[in-house]
């Protein structure tokens, strides 16, 4: 079953972490970060949130970021984890997963 | 293009306060371009999102959006108990039986239901997304 998850914000728990971090779970699913979400994929991000990145990548999930998010807050691509992709049409990437590809979808 | 499939979007937040209406626009857009169908349902406070002569200057134009999402194809569905709630329209009852949707504050195109009339939308759907709402 492939998940396809987008994260629109920062999970501030563990508990939304965990969540999160148990979709995104094997090889061919995705995790999308868009808005707020793309601090996440800083390697100097700390706290829950960062976990769900780091463990996605681990597990061989494909993890994308905003291009246009990231220039709006200033993140340069060289501060996210290796691994991470930035696109400029996310939604697009997005929705091709989305609507062709994934068994489950998660909106965050 | 691709097999047409269906997508069903909740969204369940006001414009303005948050980027949820601003994602969902950019996703059913590019959805809606890449040749899928796409229903869009405003539920509680995102009924706002259907408001005509918005003008937001610096943030995201949803109302602009909004217009574009009809004018391509979307189906844009606001819920009815929400949008009497807000002053949008009466929902009265018109002398031939059927309620009163008039309204000059709603963007041309977007249609009322209730939450059945979601559900009806997601019998429909290939795939659901909601935005916005926790």
């Amino acid at each position: 079953m492939k998940s396809c998850v987008l994260l629109m914000k920062i999970a501030c728990t563990e508990g939304e972490s965990w969540r999160i971090g148990e979709a995104v779970r094997e090889k061919g699913d995705a995790l999308f970060l868009l808005g707020d979400a793309v601090a996440c994929g800083r390697k100097e991000f700390r706290g829950h949130a960062s976990s769900v990145v780091s463990v996605a990548l681990s597990r061989g999930a494909k993890v994308s970021a905003s291009a246009r998010d990231l220039r709006a807050r200033g993140i340069e691509a060289s501060e996210l984890h290796d691994g991470i992709k930035v696109v400029e049409d996310i939604e697009g990437d997005f929705i091709d997963m989305t609507m062709m590809h994934a068994d489950r979808v998660i909106a965050w | 293009m691709v097999d047409q499939k269906t997508l069903t979007i909740m969204l369940a937040s006001a414009p303005f306060g948050n980027q949820y209406a601003d994602h969902m626009c950019r996703v059913a857009l590019r959805a809606l371009e890449k040749g899928h169908a796409v229903e869009i349902f405003l539920y509680g406070d995102a009924v706002h999102a259907q408001m005509n002569n918005q003008s937001p200057k610096l943030f995201f134009p949803v109302g602009e959006k909004v217009k574009e999402l009809v004018a391509k194809g979307a189906k844009v569905y606001s819920c009815e108990i929400c949008s009497v709630a807000r002053g949008y329209i009466s929902g009265q009852l018109t002398p031939d039986g059927k309620k009163d949707y008039s309204s000059t504050k709603v963007i041309e195109g977007v249609q009322f239901t209730t939450i059945f009339g979601f559900v009806e939308s997601l019998a429909r759907a290939d795939k659901v997304l909601s935005f916005g709402g926790a």
